[in-house]
């Protein structure tokens, strides 16, 4: 058990649009530096970037095993395990962390203890939904790179309440939750 | 206005108090920060931002979108609902944000509080 935990958390939107930039003449005598009209996203001015940093302390230094991020420790590797030979074992490699998924509902954990906090990554190409309810409804979904994250309201959102798949082909995901 | 793309990143850095309960450092159940980012493209709908807005109950309502963006600026604690109020499930302390896509299949968004808040939101269709 840990002596204590918390999670520094980190939020940043930024909304733009295309704006056309039009072409430019510059004809000289040995060489053209023209340029023709491109288009650009720039920053919404009306809007800028938003977001910010918190810190969320109520997470539990008691988690409820090691399991609780996907990623696992890159350090947690045993001597005794590694018996072969040190550069065909793949001991020294990082976890990769990632759970395959599908368009069949895959449940973070089964624990029903309270959600203090939730992240999850895609790691895949295929877009993925996130439930929070159980596998009833899917309200948010995640593209390729993305990531979401959250605290549960009250005792509303349970660990096991939070389920994730594709709507089609299968995809990859890192996640963390905590009670 | 079409052709807007919202580019948005979220993430954690997971820590740990070492022992003699000195320094903190990266937990080490993950040994990471982790971090997502993605830039979304916007349908032929529009964006609608509010800077500041004082709520005292569950009156905030975005309807339809892709993306939602919501901060709780100062105040109680922010709860966030997907399905028309039904459920609350999302909680936002003061200065934290939520940022996520949002599936067709969401109706409504509604933003709530148990006492007053200022938030901010942006939300995209």
């Amino acid at each position: 058990m840990a002596q204590d935990r918390r999670i520094t958390m980190h939020t940043s939107v930024l909304a733009t649009e295309q704006s056309v930039y039009p072409s430019v003449p510059g004809a000289l005598e040995e060489y053209d530096i023209g340029r023709a009209s491109y288009n650009k996203n720039v920053i919404k001015s009306s809007i800028g970037r938003l977001g910010g940093n918190s810190l969320l302390t109520d997470i539990s230094a008691s988690q409820w095993g090691d399991g609780w991020s996907s990623s696992g420790a890159s350090f947690d590797l045993e001597w005794e395990d590694i018996d072969g030979v040190w550069n065909l074992m793949g001991a020294w490699e990082n976890e990769s962390g990632s759970i395959s998924i599908t368009t069949t509902a895959y449940q973070l954990l089964s624990n029903g203890s309270d959600l203090q906090f939730c992240y999850i990554k895609n790691l895949g190409s295929e877009g993925i939904k996130i439930s929070l309810d159980g596998n009833l409804t899917y309200p948010l979904q995640i593209s390729s790179g993305a990531s979401t994250m959250f605290r549960g309201y009250s005792v509303n959102l349970k660990l096991n309440e939070v389920y994730v798949k594709t709507a089609s082909g299968t995809s990859e995901i890192e996640y963390l939750i905590g009670s | 206005m079409a052709n807007e793309i919202i580019t948005y990143s979220n993430g954690c850095s997971p820590q740990e108090l070492e022992a003699t309960g000195v320094r903190w450092y990266r937990d080490s159940d993950i040994g990471k920060k982790l971090s997502g980012k993605a830039n979304i493209a916007m349908g032929s709908g529009s964006l609608v931002y509010v800077a500041s807005k004082l709520i005292t109950s569950n009156e905030s309502v975005l309807s339809a979108k892709d993306f939602i963006f919501v901060r709780n600026i100062s105040g109680s604690d922010v709860k966030v609902s997907f399905d028309n109020g039904a459920n609350f499930l999302i909680a936002l302390s003061s200065g934290e944000s939520f940022a996520s896509e949002l599936d067709s299949s969401v109706a409504n968004v509604i933003i709530g509080t148990d006492g007053t808040s200022e938030i901010e939101y942006l939300s995209g269709t």
